[in-house]
């Protein structure tokens, strides 16, 4: 059935996509984001600090990275032609691209980190106009995961910073600050009303900095070290690109699990901006993908390591209920002015460990409960219970026992060697060995001189809940085989039974209705009112229309007088 | 589960307003029952019709052809026929015709009557 062009808003969003929120909200919600999406600027910085530049360079190129961030944000909101998914969907550096980049920093330095920057960024926009044809391969349970994932080994990092072998011990007055950052965002997230939960991270960070001056933890020469940094700055782009195939796997990997993640993102921003979302729309996931692409090829361009769309951002969109597309473009506009002012990246890169590590946390945990709701937004069934416990556990095994990375072989190491890309792998093996035998067919035929609709939507009704199909789907084809039965009864020639097959192999379902008869007509127009009123026949044309229009594709077929109709649904 | 989908039609008077309920499914086994009903009204002279749609279970292209044919019955005798009840499935099924826009439709039989089955 066509889509609604109006989209319904779910009763917890303010402010969706379309909506202008007041200037004070858009400004405020904007650099709310800012600040949750410059938490990731601590990506590029470790794999910049890992080639011990200097601090110049540095802040030169944190200020690339972060004008990137502004056109990634702009280009995802804006829409340019097939790229772009229109959703307030900010980027930002992405952990998944962490490990791939740190290991071509020590191989081959910037030039390496950038140019195979740019092959994961070509790569994920190649893939991107195929990820529909790859649905089966990709299901829902999959891209669940891996956001969950990314949520569960996001907060593991922080943690690391913490807890992690060769982290400083924590001293008393990064816990107070730490504890006071989380405990600030939480407080005002859960019990908060109107602007104090809709801002609830960006007051959380300020109290964090507040906190860390107050203790001691930005002392005076931090801050002298961010006051000689000039104003105004252009940032450093000029550095030669290398590839190394080598690296092609690591990479390669990364740039699957970001478009996976980009297409989770967007599809959160669909369901968060339509109360009645029912499944992905694979077309603005597609668009949101190509974006993502082009962000991290511009990424290896102007000279940042790779890009993706900010699920902690979406997840605190939909924890403040303003997904403005407006906001998008406010944060973009931030980011853009911030690309050419050092002074303040240099500032955000004050943010001491405590503060940084709560915001994690707190954003992390949307991010988890949204790959949850995902995940589970289609009934669990064995192969999918297998499917996300298994990869779950063999991801969290990489976490906990460092011994399994340690020991792999250098081919194996970038797949066992990350939780997430390992748990991303598993699944979608164990997802392509349980499509052996999913086709499942069920017959059903009419005797009957006049047919009993109610028999036919029972047939229906028991194989869909056998199946574990959608209802919305079931009621569709049962719909359409009796409307078609309908009209084949009313007006066209016919005899003996009529058959109904119905196949279903979880993202296809297929209806055959047979008979010994005339073929009914399909037409892609809505016959006349004239037509209609006229005689009989201008109901089987509108019966052959609205046909057309309830399935996903109709094919009608006749030969020696057998007829044979096609419904196809997606699943 | 059959008997309640068997088509029942009901008629009752409000503020002037004839009000016909329709309930069950209604396809081409029955539309004829209700193409009927609904002109023999018209040709005894009823001026304001709402048919109340609100406890149809589905409708097929045979019984919006029935409903068609009644509103151009109704333009004839310069008669009010509007329709209201339009929920759920039943909507869905209005859009997908592409129907919406040929009939006069009001979003709740209290409004209808109040608009004694006019726009």
């Amino acid at each position: 059935m066509s889509k609604p062009a109006t989209t319904r808003k779910p009763a917890n969003i303010v402010y969706g996509l379309e909506d202008t929120p007041p200037i004070l909200v858009t400004v405020m919600n904007g650099l709310q984001h800012v600040g949750v999406l410059t938490i990731n600027l601590v990506y590029p910085l470790l794999v910049f600090r890992a080639l011990n530049l200097p601090i110049e360079l540095v802040t030169s190129l944190i200020s690339a990275g972060v004008l990137v961030l502004g056109l990634a944000t702009f280009l995802q909101a804006f829409r340019l032609g097939p790229v772009g998914s229109g959703f307030m969907c900010p980027s930002t550096f992405s952990a998944t691209f962490f490990a791939a980049s740190l290991l071509a920093a020590k191989t081959g330095g910037l030039p390496l980190v950038f140019g195979m920057t740019i092959f994961a960024g070509v790569l994920e926009a190649v893939v991107a106009p195929f990820l529909n044809r790859l649905r089966a391969i990709f299901p829902p349970e999959i891209s669940g995961l891996v956001i969950f994932m990314i949520g569960l080994t996001g907060g593991i990092a922080g943690l690391r910073l913490i807890f992690g072998s060769g982290a400083a011990p924590m001293r008393p007055e990064e816990w107070i600050v730490g504890a006071l950052t989380i405990g600030t965002m939480v407080a005002l997230n859960v019990w908060g009303k109107g602007a104090a939960s809709m801002f609830c991270a960006l007051i959380g960070l300020v109290v964090g900095y507040i906190a860390s001056g107050v203790t001691g933890l930005i002392d005076s020469h931090m801050i002298a070290a961010v006051a000689v940094t000039p104003w105004v700055g252009m940032p450093a782009i000029d550095f030669h690109r290398t590839f190394d195939l080598a690296l092609a796997a690591p990479f390669a990997i990364a740039s699957l699990a970001t478009s996976m993640k980009a297409a989770g993102t967007i599809t959160i921003c669909q369901k968060m901006n339509d109360a009645d979302w029912v499944r992905p729309d694979m077309k603005s996931i597609t668009a949101g993908v190509l974006a993502d692409g082009a962000s991290t090829i511009l990424a290896g361009i102007v000279g940042a390591v790779g890009t993706n769309t900010s699920t902690p951002s979406v997840g605190l969109a939909a924890a403040t209920g303003v997904g403005s597309r407006k906001v998008a473009f406010v944060v973009a506009a931030i980011f853009i002015l911030m690309g050419f002012l050092p002074k303040l990246p240099a500032l955000l890169g004050l943010a001491p460990r405590p503060v940084v590590v709560a915001a994690l946390l707190f954003t992390v945990s949307f991010i988890m409960i949204n790959g949850l709701q995902i995940m589970t937004s289609r009934l669990l069934d064995a192969r999918r219970t297998v499917i996300i416990a298994l990869s779950t556990i063999a991801g969290m095994a990489v976490e906990v026992f460092p011994s399994i990375a340690a020991s792999a072989s250098p081919g194996l190491r970038p797949v066992v060697g990350s939780s997430l890309v390992l748990a991303t792998v598993l699944a979608l093996a164990l997802n392509l060995l349980f499509r052996i035998g999913i086709k499942k067919t069920a017959t059903f035929s009419i005797a009957d001189a006049v047919p009993d609709p109610d028999k036919i939507g029972a047939f229906f009704q028991t194989q869909g809940a056998k199946w574990g199909a959608r209802p919305d789907v079931i009621k569709r084809a049962s719909y359409g085989t009796i409307q078609l039965i309908d009209a084949v009864a009313e007006g066209v020639w016919h005899e003996g039974p009529i058959v109904i097959a119905a196949s279903f192999d979880e993202f296809n379902l297929d209806v055959r209705v047979s008979y010994n008869g005339g073929q009914l007509l399909f037409p892609d127009e809505r016959p006349s009112l004239e037509q209609i009123r006229g005689s009989e026949n201008g109901a089987q044309l509108l019966a052959g229309f609205m046909l057309r229009r309830n399935a996903d594709r109709v094919r009608s077929e006749g030969a020696e007088g057998q007829s044979r109709v096609l419904f196809h649904y997606v699943h | 589960m059959a008997t309640n989908n068997v088509l029942s039609i009901g008629e009752i008077r409000e503020a002037g307003v004839c009000v016909v309920t329709l309930a069950g499914r209604i396809d081409s086994t029955n539309a004829n029952d209700v193409m009927n009903r609904l002109k023999s009204l018209i040709a005894a002279g009823e001026k304001s019709i709402v048919v109340d749609l609100g406890g149809v279970i589905y409708l097929t292209s045979a019984a919006f052809r029935a409903l068609l044919v009644a509103t151009d019955e109704a333009e004839r005798t310069a008669a009010k026929f509007a329709l209201c009840g339009l929920t759920g499935h039943v909507r869905e099924l209005f859009e997908m015709g592409g129907l919406l826009e040929l009939f006069t439709i009001h979003a709740s039989r209290q409004e209808a009557v109040v608009q004694g089955g006019g726009k």
